[in-house]
């Protein structure tokens, strides 16, 4: 049984509104962009896909590609756009989760309790994975409202497979701005240095294509081992899913050695 | 666990880089003791409280709760100990009731019962937001979850800090049945008056370092009061500068303030030699009792 009193549930419950109008924004967000396939999404794939400038083919993202729904779910929603929300919506938790508290003092009642600084962290992390599902998933139910509404051809499996692709991106880089700010005692810090990987791993992934230099820098970038424009194409690679996965243990590792070998307080 | 050995600082400091905030702190409290912690502000109370409750780990030398170490069985110990925090931060956008059901559900056993007492008695409002409340009513709530557990050894940090004199004075009601019903508390403040009133004895830390423990049971610990006395004229300090156990100073033209340590018998054969005009007895401030032991050291 849930305790609503926990520190887990206390972290869901102090961002349950925030997480709803998110959930109620990119849901109808999804909904009229598959209405839309019909009416404007061919016409937009047809341009995609006769571009010739690699530069824009690259930002776009290397692996997108028009004329289907999947290449126009990936183009407008799951390429790009879906992962940079739930960054910011993770980062924004993962550096909050320790830092505000230990900014505005509140730390000090919960490390006044009889509960280990390690239990802080798990129940923090495990409300930073509920928060990293609930934004794909309920994205998931509205592709397959949508695709039932609109009769839109999805392979709903890979849009399934690309949601647990996404929530693991997501948790990494909520569990990343969560290991710097334990690092850096900032929550500013944290936020500051996991936008700035961010931006850079997005670079990193956009330009590897176009600069020969940045090739090995790709596998540097959590946006290559997402790329959810190949997975709902059905390209999905179980050793990408797993690379994300020993990138959340590595950083929640380090969170937790941090953590709990650190003075707390400002 | 043992209740007994409810504290004992051995050897503590704490540093920052270069700066020293407590330099080799040894202290030890009784049970059922109220231990009084006195200095001014950035002195290293909060510092040493922060230590013993784990929440920084100590440069050197070692905390001993209940004859527990504060560093490896600091879970075991934060069962039986409750805190306030000094300039306590509370969960804003949450209520009083919110807050307490909350930390209660972080410890074993919550004996509500009691919890409505304490309420009760400092008047507390519980079901407002955090936010919304004035400083002394935060302190309520700090106040009530601190003693909610009925823990073996309190640690409070400025304590008083916003309530009004009636509720200080239930505070220190609540303080004396604790220190009855065996437990023990350490009090730390920059209120003398305070510490005096419910306090055993009392640890003065200035800049990092204990300058002395006192018994507040022995009369002749901080044996020492402070007057200001108007003469109808001008006197002349030498006039008192020879005696002993009398300090005085020009407070204006025709008005000194006296420190008398010991016998008050002197100081009044002292003055009535003069007309007087007005005798009050003056507050004797944290930076007066300093002043006595830096004067103590030098001689």
């Amino acid at each position: 049984m849930i305790n609503k009193n926990s520190i887990f549930f206390n972290n869901i419950n102090s961002r349950k509104k925030s997480l709803l109008y998110w959930c109620l924004a990119l849901s109808a967000l999804t909904i009229f962009i598959i209405y839309m396939y019909d009416s404007v999404g061919q016409e937009a794939s047809k341009l995609l896909e006769s571009t010739e400038s690699d530069g824009i083919k690259a930002f776009i993202g290397p692996d997108a590609q028009g004329g289907t729904p999947a290449g126009w779910l990936g183009f407008e929603l799951y390429g790009i756009f879906l992962p940079i929300c739930l960054a910011i919506i993770t980062i924004g938790y993962g550096a909050g989760a320790i830092g505000s508290e230990e900014e505005s003092g509140t730390l000090e009642l919960l490390l006044a309790s009889p509960i280990s600084r390690s239990k802080i962290l798990t129940e923090k992390v495990l409300a930073l994975l509920i928060i990293a599902t609930i934004i794909p998933s309920i994205n998931f139910v509205a592709v397959c409202l949508g695709s039932l509404l609109f009769n839109f051809k999805i392979a709903i499996f890979d849009v399934f497979l690309c949601s647990i692709s996404l929530i693991l991106f997501g948790i990494f880089f909520g569990c990343f701005a969560l290991m710097m700010q334990t690092i850096t005692k900032k929550r500013s810090l944290g936020i500051s240095l996991t936008a700035a990987y961010v931006g850079g791993a997005y670079f990193m992934y956009t330009l590897y294509s176009l600069l020969d230099w940045l090739e090995p820098m790709k596998f540097f970038s959590p946006f290559y081992y997402y790329d959810g424009n190949k997975i709902l194409q059905g390209a999905a690679d179980p050793f990408h899913f797993t690379i994300m996965l020993v990138g959340i243990i590595f950083t929640c590792s380090i969170t937790y050695i941090s953590f709990s070998k650190r003075d707390t307080g400002i | 666990m043992s209740i007994k050995n409810p504290l004992s600082i051995i050897n503590f400091s704490k540093n920052y880089d270069k700066f020293t905030a407590v330099d080799n702190l040894t202290l030890e409290i009784n049970t059922g003791e109220i231990f009084g912690f006195l200095g001014p502000n950035g002195a290293g109370k909060s510092t040493t409280i922060r230590t013993i409750l784990n929440f920084i780990f100590p440069s050197n030398g070692s905390i001993n709760i209940f004859g527990l170490d504060s560093v490896q069985d600091a879970v075991q110990l934060k069962k039986h100990i409750g805190y306030l925090a000094g300039d306590i931060a509370l969960y804003e956008e949450m209520t009083g009731d919110q807050i307490l059901n909350y930390l209660a559900d972080l410890q074993e056993d919550t004996d509500w019962d009691y919890v409505k007492d304490l309420v009760k008695r400092l008047d507390a409002s519980l079901y407002q937001p955090i936010k919304t409340l004035s400083k002394g009513n935060k302190q309520k709530i700090g106040l009530i979850q601190a003693f909610m557990n009925k823990p073996n050894l309190l640690i409070l940090d400025e304590p008083t800090s916003g309530l009004d004199p009636l509720m200080k004075q239930v505070f220190y009601e609540m303080v004396l049945e604790m220190k009855q019903a065996g437990k023990s508390i350490f009090i730390s403040s920059h209120d003398l008056t305070e510490i005096q009133k419910v306090c055993d004895r009392v640890g003065f830390i200035r800049e990092g370092k204990l300058i002395a423990i006192e018994d507040l049971y022995d009369k002749n610990s901080m044996n020492f009061k402070k007057y200001k006395v108007q003469f109808e004229k001008k006197i002349n300090l030498k006039k008192f500068t020879i005696i002993e156990g009398l300090k005085s100073e020009y407070y204006n033209e025709d008005t000194l303030i006296f420190t008398v340590t010991g016998s008050i018998d002197i100081f009044i054969k002292a003055i009535a030699r003069y007309k007087i005009i007005t005798l009050d007895e003056q507050e004797t401030s944290l930076e007066d009792v300093f002043m006595q032991y830096y004067e103590k050291e030098v001689q």
